[in-house]
């Protein structure tokens, strides 16, 4: 794994401008770079997502580092610009640098993706696969956007509608893990249908990170905490839609609350939980973990690079484990000595 | 996505006589009270039946506790090969 992100960062970092002119600039983008590194290392491998797919499907995985490095650069891309829209404190960069620095850091990270890209040629990638795969990340691009103006118009709102949120995490995250496990598949010796079912893959993958953060992010304290935020996620909008009218008036002004009122956002969180969230998201992220493996079986290649991606799907949300608890669940946690030292 | 996960869960969890059916025969609850979930849901439903009959305030301390104790647990993903 090491080997293989090292590669990844150090074309990464070779892609940055080198001129003096630029000097705080190119630091910049390099200290992102380093702390997005450091942190992957201890953290998910998502970053080898095309590489992995590349390999499942017979391919080699050294032509896959490029498309690696142009999704983890449009990756910290939507990243800086996420938590500038979002207004998110948690690590941010523009509360580091501002927010006109971080927009130009977000810019040269765009650009720095497609340079990545468009270099493709040099690792043995056709000119013809090289443009399909620019196009394809543009319009993954411009789908992303049209999913953030949408998460953002929603936000100023109010009673977003579950399944239009549902469309909205499709389009900013579904479609982006999708786009790396299809041009990582596009670059193996696999057919259209196995390109295809390693994009089914991705795309429910993102989804699942997505359900993940939105479970975290209920009861996550701090800067990263949905209610404090004042933020619309999964569990809040299935409270939402499941309460009885009354109860929902009473639940909207918690929410509206929430954010400058600790007792309220105590309230909305005990209301939200005792309507039943915290299990729609297992079954909603049980649904997108069984459609993650069905994906991956119905390629029809079994490799090590395929093993590697199931247990990405395990790893993405550890809630699910209870599932394969035994005997008592609550007993078998709940007696543990962890626990008591909360 | 279903329009009726939402449903089905909010009723198993405020409706003990339903979550107790939804553990014993899902389809059968379900057909029951004129709810549908496709193959996917139901699976999940299937293999979460444990956790759904978890009153929802034990099971939101169980999840709060978790993501720690199985990212320890979890052993680094080997490097493919080049």
């Amino acid at each position: 794994m090491d080997g293989v992100a090292d590669e990844i960062y150090n074309l990464i970092e070779s892609l940055l401008p080198q001129s003096t002119v630029g000097s705080g600039f190119t630091s910049d983008l390099l200290s992102l770079v380093h702390a997005v590194y450091a942190k992957e290392k201890d953290n998910l491998s998502l970053i080898v997502l095309p590489v992995l797919c590349c390999q499942a499907t017979d391919g080699d995985a050294h032509r896959a580092i490029p498309v690696a490095a142009a999704w983890q650069l449009l990756y910290l891309a939507a990243q800086v610009l996420d938590d500038i829209e979002d207004g998110e404190t948690d690590h941010a960069l523009w509360v580091t640098l501002g927010k006109p620095q971080a927009l130009n850091i977000a810019t040269g990270l765009i650009f720095a993706s497609q340079r990545a890209l468009s270099g493709l040629p040099r690792w043995g990638v056709s000119a013809s696969l090289t443009l399909t795969f620019l196009d394809d990340f543009g319009r993954t691009i411009l789908r992303m956007c049209a999913g953030q103006h949408a998460d953002l118009a929603a936000q100023n709102g109010a009673d977003l509608p579950l399944e239009q949120y549902q469309a909205i995490v499709a389009a900013k995250s579904g479609d982006f893990f999708a786009l790396a496990c299809r041009v990582g598949a596009m670059l193996g010796a696999g057919d259209a249908h196995q390109v295809a079912h390693y994009a089914e893959f991705g795309y429910n993958l993102g989804v699942l990170l997505q359900i993940s953060d939105d479970l975290v992010g209920l009861w996550e304290s701090g800067p990263r905490n949905d209610l404090a935020a004042g933020q619309q996620t999964l569990p809040m909008l299935y409270a939402m839609s499941v309460a009885a009218p009354r109860q929902r008036a009473v639940l909207r002004e918690l929410l509206l609350q929430a954010p400058g009122d600790a007792g309220a956002e105590t309230e909305a969180r005990q209301m939200i939980i005792a309507l039943g969230a915290p299990i729609y998201l297992l079954a909603e992220a049980q649904v997108h973990r069984l459609q993650a493996e069905a994906a991956v079986r119905a390629a029809g290649q079994f490799s090590p690079a395929s093993d590697q991606l199931l247990t990405l799907v395990d790893r993405v949300m550890p809630g699910l484990s209870l599932i394969h608890l035994t005997g008592d669940a609550e007993s078998d946690l709940f007696s543990s000595q962890d626990i008591e030292g909360r | 996505m279903t329009t009726h996960l939402p449903r089905i869960i909010h009723l198993a969890t405020t409706d003990a006589d339903f979550c107790a059916e939804l553990q014993a025969a899902p389809q059968v609850a379900l057909a029951e009270r004129g709810l549908e979930a496709n193959a996917d849901e139901l699976a999940a439903l299937v293999e979460l039946r444990s956790l759904i009959a978890i009153p929802p305030q034990k099971l939101a301390t169980l999840l709060a506790i978790v993501p720690t104790r199985i990212w320890q647990a979890v052993a680094p993903i080997p490097a493919p090969a080049a």
